[in-house]
């Protein structure tokens, strides 16, 4: 009752603008490479100072779910994942792109966006506190069998050469290993670098492995003569498009939402993650890469599904489920409000917004995604002469905005030295990012493990969580062989 | 692509070794009882020198292929501006220089007459990193080096 109150709250004007705001903002956020919504949070958490605390709160909430979806767009369209969690996207949107079908590729990123946004906002609503007790058994081995799980994912994503998808994963997963070592604290190849210490920052490494490379593609090949005319027929995705990718984005959902409950575990990871479980379960494939359906429904309807998930650790324990819940945290506290269980007994209406507000903000950005297609798409048919710098500038400046650091822009043109080599070779790029990513939570969790138990490796085969994730890994592993032998007998 | 990639499996082997044996100078803190700083580096090196073996052999046994044409004028006349791009970052300042490397880049893929087409090289050559340090610059006060246009921007 009080929940349905709360959502009729919600609709009123004020609320709504800001949402509709909120939205709008962070999904050009997203869509930006080098901006993530983690930033656009962060920028926009001291404007929520005056608001009252659920309108700040819902309108931080519409920036980051508007932001994670934004980044789809330009993964899509111009092959540059907007944010980390977008690189899953890329592969299959980009394929899409290139046969002119863009706009069709949005409009099943949207849905299914939406539909991992919506069903983790539910699960958030209905079981909140009981998420969270299985979030807080986590500890270091847990976190370390996830991260190897994770990375057994690199074998999906590695398209047809699975070794130079190792090889791939491997460089990641050195290149992770740069900076001070977190349980001893010294340095590890950073040559004296100071500003390595800190270590090679995912996204000007990303933008430059998969934006940047490209420019450098196309500067030496120059720009296609005819260029591929994006198709727009309708906005809404098609009956088979939508009878196709629902399955797969509840599943998604699904993973998503409980990636986002464990703390530390943000969308990048649960995109990859469901990416790779649509591919295994897929009757077909081998369309994965080509530029399937189902192939941007998982990704999108995962780091969606991460968002309110993320909320679940928040709430109901003062944890933060990934860095943007972490801002979200400070934006309860400047309010007065203290994240935790006593939120739910004391402040009930605040609570009830909130989770009204995730509905509604999932709506809208459904709404808006829509309504932006046809403008989204008419963006890339600049002539590319033209666009390509303005990408290449945007880029830079994304790539210095992240720490206010020259540095950074280095990393990514370097970067993007390499990743041009690496087209020409044909070695995945994917693979680096995700390695890059789960590298450092592999291996401080081994060995904050390892110290917990004195050495000992038994430490992971008799936590049952830890051994959940070992037998998932082996089966991930295990599983394109599996496949083989049940379609030859 | 295969004397590329036989020469790139080398190269892996190669650094891969340097890198596995310079691990062992991490410092380290007395009685540890995990891998230490340098277990879990040296074991991606390992894997690393592995597969460039495994990548030489299969290389070894493909056909030959075209050879890879990796480089032409256009790409180094690219590489050059964009290096000289990030040097001249701080002292030039964001706006001047994203002119700059936004009119030569420009220039570079166009694939159209240049008489019907400069005016617009030219105007969003100088409206886009004017609108982009707008957003950035200014909206998200996001500290872009002024350079030489600092007296001007305050």
């Amino acid at each position: 009752m009080e929940f349905i109150n709360a959502l009729l709250q919600i609709l009123h004007p004020q609320y709504l603008l800001m949402m509709i705001a909120g939205t709008a903002g962070g999904i050009m956020i997203g869509a930006m490479p080098g901006l993530t919504s983690v930033m656009g949070v962060t920028l926009l958490l001291p404007f929520t100072y005056g608001m009252e605390a659920s309108a700040g709160m819902v309108m931080l909430l519409s920036i980051s779910f508007g932001a994670i979806y934004g980044g789809s767009i330009t993964a899509i369209l111009i092959s540059t994942p907007g944010t980390p969690a977008s690189a899953a996207t890329m592969i299959e949107g980009s394929k899409f792109t290139a046969r002119g079908e863009g706009g069709r590729a949005i409009g099943i990123s949207t849905f299914a966006s939406w539909i991992g946004g919506t069903t983790s906002a539910i699960i958030l609503i209905l079981v909140a506190p009981q998420l969270a007790k299985v979030a807080l058994k986590f500890g270091a081995p847990e976190y370390c069998t996830l991260a190897v799980f994770g990375l057994t994912v690199i074998a999906s994503i590695s398209g047809k050469n699975v070794l130079k998808g190792i090889i791939a994963g491997l460089i990641g997963l050195l290149l992770s290993t740069i900076g001070l070592d977190p349980i001893t604290g010294f340095s590890r190849y950073s040559f004296g670098v100071v500003n390595l210490y800190s270590g090679l920052q995912v996204v000007p490494l990303m933008i430059g492995l998969f934006a940047i490379s490209q420019v450098l593609v196309n500067l030496k090949d120059g720009v296609a003569q005819n260029q591929i005319t994006q198709k727009v027929t309708r906005v809404l995705p098609t009956k088979e498009d939508l009878k196709k990718s629902t399955p797969v984005s509840f599943m998604c959902a699904l993973i998503g939402t409980f990636i986002g409950c464990i703390p530390a575990a943000g969308a990048d990871i649960a995109a990859f993650v469901s990416y790779d479980m649509a591919k295994k379960r897929s009757k077909h494939p081998e369309e994965f890469g080509t530029g399937c359906v189902e192939g941007i429904a998982a990704p999108e309807a995962g780091n969606n599904g991460d968002t309110s998930g993320a909320l679940v650790p928040m709430l109901t324990l003062g944890v933060p489920g990934d860095a943007t819940a972490a801002v979200l945290i400070g934006a309860l506290t400047l309010q007065g409000l203290q994240p935790g269980p006593l939120l739910f007994t004391e402040h009930p209406d605040v609570v009830n917004r909130i989770f009204a507000g995730t509905l509604v903000a999932n709506l809208l950005m459904l709404i808006l995604g829509l309504l932006g297609i046809r403008l989204f798409v008419k963006v890339i048919q600049i002539k590319p002469y033209i666009l390509t710098p303005i990408i290449f500038v945007l880029c830079v400046m994304g790539a210095f905005a992240l720490r206010n650091n020259l540095f950074d822009v280095g990393i990514m043109l370097i970067a993007a030295l390499i990743g041009y080599f690496f087209i020409h070779l044909e070695i995945p790029i994917a693979p680096i990012v995700l390695a890059l990513i789960l590298g450092p939570m592999a291996e401080s969790n081994l060995r904050r493990s390892l110290l917990m138990s004195n050495g000992s490796f038994s430490i992971f085969v008799t936590r049952p969580i830890s051994i959940f994730f070992l037998l998932l890994a082996a089966v991930s592993l295990l599983w394109p062989l599996l496949r083989r032998k049940n379609a030859e007998g | 692509m295969k004397k590329l990639n036989l020469a790139f499996s080398v190269l892996l082997i190669l650094v891969s070794t340097c890198l596995f044996f310079y691990a062992n100078t991490f410092k380290t803190l007395a009685n540890q009882k995990d891998i230490g700083p340098a277990g879990f580096p040296k074991a991606v090196c390992v894997g690393l020198i592995l597969c460039g073996i495994a990548l030489f052999v299969t290389e070894l046994r493909r056909d030959n292929q075209e050879p890879a044409q990796l480089f032409n004028r256009k790409l180094f006349l690219s590489l050059a501006a964009i290096v000289a791009f990030f040097f001249l970052l701080s002292p030039l300042g964001f706006i001047l220089d994203s002119i700059l490397i936004c009119l030569i880049m420009m220039f570079l893929l166009l694939n159209e007459p240049v008489q019907k087409a400069w005016p617009i090289i030219v105007v969003v050559s100088i409206a886009a990193p004017l609108a982009l340090y707008g957003i950035f610059g200014i909206f998200l006060k996001v500290p872009l080096p002024d350079g030489i246009l600092a007296p001007l921007l305050g």
